[in-house]
C-alpha cells in the first residue's frame, strides 16, 4: 500500500451515491478521510487535496442496501434513513462511518456513544424525527372545491415522505396533496398510493377553496383563542414548543388577534 | 344561538380541565373510516398559555344542577349558557379532524337534569360520532358520578379514555365545597371503569375482535390550592389512585379563582410552581420507583419549593451518595438528581461497552450541572467537592424561581430532551412526554 494522502470522496448527494461509496470501500480501496455532497452550492475543491468522485451505481448501491436491510436492527436502519433526510450539509461522513461501524458490530452500534459520529447520527435522527412528528400535528389542510385536501409545509429537513406516510394511514379515504414549498416538491395521494414529484411554486393556484372553508377556519381560530387560560399566558413556552417557522402555515396563527 | 357563539361558550367552560392528552393507544387507519390514533399523542398546536392542544376539548352543555363552589359552571354562577346537539359535535369533530386541527374529541359535561340523563347524552353523541360519521380517531369522555353502570359500560366501548374528575383532594374539602358530591360517588365509577378495563383486556386476549373498553386507560384531575389540602395529602391520594385504580394519569390544576362570594375560597390563583412540583413528585411515583413516604421524608407535608423533590430526597439521604456510575444499576441511577430515565438508559447501555468517564457522560448528553455532586466515575468526583449539606443546598436551590413555571422546564428537570429518543425501547408514556406533559 502506498502512503495515502487524505482522500475526500465526493458523491452526488443521493442515498444511492453514499451507498456506492460504501461499496467502493468494501470492494474497491476507497479509504476516505471525508465524504461530501458535491451537489451542494457550498462544495469547493481546495488545491492539493485529493478527491475521488463517486459515480453513483444503482447495482452497487442495491447490494449495500440489501446487506443493510438483512443485517441491521430496525433502530439502526431508522437512524440511517432519517439522517439521510437531514438538512445538515456535513452529515455524509458521519453516516458513512456509522454504517461502517454497524457492519462491524450490528448489534451494539447504537450503544457505542463513545464515538462522536454515533452521537451525531442519533442527534440527526432525533432532529429529523422530531420535525416530522411535529408536522403530523402542525400541518393544516384546506378543503378545496375539487374535493382534494391541500396542505403547505416548509420544513427544514426533507421530511415530506415521513409526513405522507402518516397521513396516508390517517386520512386513507381522502384524496390529498401536501406541498413542500421549501423544496418545490409535493406528495399526492389518491386513496390508494402516493407519489412525490416536483411541483411548481404556484401549485396552490390550481385549487379553489371550498365555500365553507373560511367558516371552518373561523370556528377553529375561535376555539384556539378561547382554550388558552389568559391568567397563565406564556408566549415564550409557546414559541419553544411550536417554533415560529411553522406558524406561516398554521391557520390559527394566521388569523388570531389580541393577547392570543 | 349560532354555532360560533356556542363553541366560544362551551370551550371557555371547558378550558380549566387539564387532562387533555391524546396518548395511550395505537390504532391504524381503517378502510371506510376517518382517522387513526398514535400512542405517543400528537400536539396539534400550542395555546397562548403554552399548553398542548391535541383534542377538541368542549362541554356538551354548561347548564349544571350542582353548585360546586370552585366551578365556573355551578348553577348559582351568572354566566352565559349553551348546549350542543350531538349532530353539531359530530360535524365539528369531523371537519376539524379532516383539516388536521385536532387529534380527536375530548367531550366533557356538566350535570344536566340527572347523572343518567347526562351520561345518556354523552353516549348518544359518541355513538353518533363513531357509528354515523365513522370516526376512528381519539375520543376522551367524562364519566358522570351517579350514572348507571350500564351507561358507563356502553360509553366506554366507544371511547379511548374515560375520566372522572375528583377535583377536591379530600372528603373534607368535598363536603365543604361540593356538598352534593361524596367521595364514594366519585370513586364508584372509577372502580367500574377499572373493572371494565380488566375484563376487556382479558376478552381481547381470548377473542381477537372483542371490542376494547377504554383502551387508553382512565385519568383524573385534582384542583390544587382551592382547599387547604397539603401536598402530602395530594401525592398520597395520587399514589393510592395509581395503585388501587390503575389510573394512567393524575393531572393537577392550580386553582384559578372563580367569581364567588364564598369566603373560604382563595381570591388569588395558586402558584404554578406548586403545580409543577406536584407533577415532579408524580413522575417520581410513576417512573422513578419512589413512594410517597420517601418523597415526604422529614417534611412538614409541603414539597420544597426551592428544589425539585428528587434533589430534596437526595439531600435527606446523603449517606446513599456518591453513586459510582460504572457500577450502579438503573434504579440507583434514577435516584441521582439530574439523571432522568433517558440518561439512565444510556448509561446502563454504555456500561456494557466499557468504562465511562465524565467525558463520556458529557458526550452522551448527560447534564452534569446537578448530577456532578452525587456521582463518581472510576472512583473520582467531577470536582473536589464534599457532600456538604449547606453547600449543596446553596448550589442546588433554584434561586431564580419563575412564577410562570412551565411544562417545558419539567422536561428539562428530568433530563428529557425535547426530542424523542431514537431508541424504540422506552416506555410509551416517556416518549409522549416530549409532546404532551
Ligand atoms: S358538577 Fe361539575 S360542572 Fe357542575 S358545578 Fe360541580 S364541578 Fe361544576
Amino acid at each position: 500500500m502506498p502512503d495515502r494522502t487524505a482522500v475526500t470522496a465526493v458523491t452526488d448527494g443521493t442515498a444511492e451515491g453514499l451507498l456506492t461509496a460504501l461499496y467502493m470501500y468494501y470492494y474497491g480501496n476507497l479509504r476516505p478521510e471525508m465524504v461530501v455532497d458535491g451537489s451542494l452550492p457550498s462544495f469547493q475543491q481546495t488545491l492539493g487535496a485529493e478527491y475521488v468522485f463517486v459515480k453513483t451505481d444503482q447495482i452497487s448501491a442495491e447490494k449495500v442496501f440489501n446487506a443493510i436491510e438483512s443485517k441491521f436492527s430496525g433502530q439502526t436502519r431508522r437512524c440511517i434513513g432519517l439522517s439521510l433526510l437531514s438538512a445538515a450539509e456535513d452529515k455524509l461522513f458521519d453516516i458513512f462511518r456509522y454504517i461502517l461501524l454497524a457492519f462491524k458490530d450490528p448489534k451494539h452500534v447504537d450503544d457505542r456513544e463513545q464515538f462522536d459520529f454515533v452521537i451525531r447520527i442519533h442527534k440527526l435522527t432525533r432532529n429529523v424525527g422530531m420535525e416530522a412528528h411535529l408536522l403530523t400535528g402542525f400541518a393544516r389542510f384546506k378543503q378545496t372545491s375539487q374535493g382534494v385536501l391541500y396542505a403547505e409545509i416548509s420544513p427544514k429537513n426533507n421530511v415530506l415522505s415521513l409526513v405522507m406516510d402518516h397521513f396516508t394511514d390517517r386520512l386513507g379515504n381522502e384524496r390529498f396533496v401536501i406541498h413542500d414549498t421549501a423544496r418545490g416538491l409535493a406528495g399526492v395521494y389518491d386513496t390508494r398510493e402516493y407519489i412525490i414529484a416536483e411541483m411548481p411554486k404556484n401549485l396552490r393556484a390550481s385549487f379553489d377553496e371550498d365555500s365553507d372553508e373560511q367558516s371552518w377556519q373561523e370556528l377553529w381560530t375561535t376555539f384556539y383563542n378561547t382554550i388558552g387560560i389568559q391568567e397563565r399566558k406564556n408566549s415564550k413556552l409557546r414559541r419553544q414548543l411550536s417554533p415560529k417557522y411553522f406558524w406561516k402555515n398554521m391557520t390559527e396563527h394566521q388569523r388570531r388577534e389580541h393577547w392570543q | 344561538m349560532d354555532i360560533l357563539e356556542k363553541l366560544r361558550i362551551l370551550t371557555d367552560a371547558a378550558k380549566y380541565d387539564v387532562a387533555c392528552t391524546s396518548s395511550g393507544v395505537n390504532r391504524k387507519g381503517v378502510k371506510g373510516k376517518l382517522g387513526s390514533a398514535n400512542a405517543c399523542g400528537i400536539c396539534h398546536t400550542f395555546a397562548a398559555d403554552g399548553r398542548c392542544i391535541s383534542l377538541l376539548k368542549i362541554l356538551m352543555t354548561n347548564y349544571c344542577i350542582y353548585d360546586c363552589q370552585y366551578c365556573v359552571n355551578r348553577r348559582s354562577n351568572d354566566v352565559p349558557r349553551a348546549a350542543f346537539t350531538p349532530e353539531e359535535i359530530a360535524r365539528l369533530t369531523i371537519n376539524f379532524y379532516r383539516r388536521n386541527y385536532i387529534e380527536g374529541l375530548f367531550l366533557s359535561a356538566t350535570v344536566i337534569k340527572s347523572p343518567d340523563y347526562t351520561m345518556e347524552l354523552l353516549y348518544q353523541t359518541l355513538k353518533y360520532v363513531r357509528k354515523v360519521h365513522h370516526f376512528n380517531g381519539y375520543i376522551h369522555v367524562k364519566a358522570i358520578p351517579g350514572a348507571s353502570q350500564e351507561l358507563i359500560a356502553a360509553t366506554g366501548l366507544l371511547a379511548d379514555r374515560m375520566s372522572v374528575n375528583i377535583e377536591m383532594p379530600s372528603a373534607e374539602s368535598l363536603a365543604l365545597f361540593a356538598p352534593e358530591k361524596t367521595k364514594e360517588s366519585i370513586l364508584l365509577p372509577m372502580k367500574q371503569i377499572k373493572n371494565g378495563i380488566t375484563r376487556s383486556k382479558a376478552e381481547v386476549v381470548r377473542y381477537k375482535h372483542a371490542p376494547s373498553f377504554v383502551p387508553a386507560g382512565q385519568a383524573t384531575q385534582l384542583v390544587v390550592g382551592a382547599s387547604s389540602d397539603n401536598d402530602r395529602k395530594i401525592v398520597e391520594l395520587a399514589e393510592g389512585l395509581y395503585n388501587t385504580y390503575s389510573l394512567k394519569r393524575v393531572f393537577y390544576s392550580a386553582y384559578v379563582p372563580v367569581p364567588t362570594k364564598n369566603k373560604m375560597l382563595p381570591t388569588s390563583r395558586a402558584p404554578l410552581l406548586r403545580e409543577h412540583r406536584l407533577y415532579q413528585a408524580d413522575f417520581l411515583l410513576r417512573f422513578y420507583g419512589f413512594n410517597s413516604g420517601e418523597i415526604f421524608e422529614n417534611s412538614d407535608g409541603s414539597l420544597n419549593m426551592n428544589m425539585d423533590p428528587k434533589c430534596s430526597w437526595a439531600m435527606n439521604n446523603l449517606d446513599k451518595f456518591p453513586v459510582e456510575i460504572n457500577k450502579a444499576d438503573k434504579m440507583t441511577l434514577l435516584r441521582v438528581p439530574g439523571i432522568g430515565t433517558i440518561s439512565a438508559d444510556r448509561i446502563a447501555a454504555a456500561q456494557r461497552q466499557g468504562p465511562i468517564s465524565f467525558e463520556t457522560l458529557k458526550k452522551m448528553g448527560v447534564v452534569l450541572k446537578r448530577a456532578q455532586y452525587f456521582i463518581t466515575c472510576g472512583g473520582r468526583m467531577y470536582r473536589q467537592t464534599k457532600l456538604n449539606e449547606d453547600f449543596l443546598t446553596m448550589t442546588l436551590s433554584e434561586n431564580k424561581i419563575d412564577e410562570r413555571y412551565d411544562q417545558l422546564s419539567l422536561a428539562d428537570d428530568f433530563g428529557l430532551s425535547l426530542l424523542p429518543a431514537p431508541a424504540p425501547n422506552f416506555e410509551d408514556e416517556l416518549k409522549c412526554l416530549t409532546g404532551q406533559l
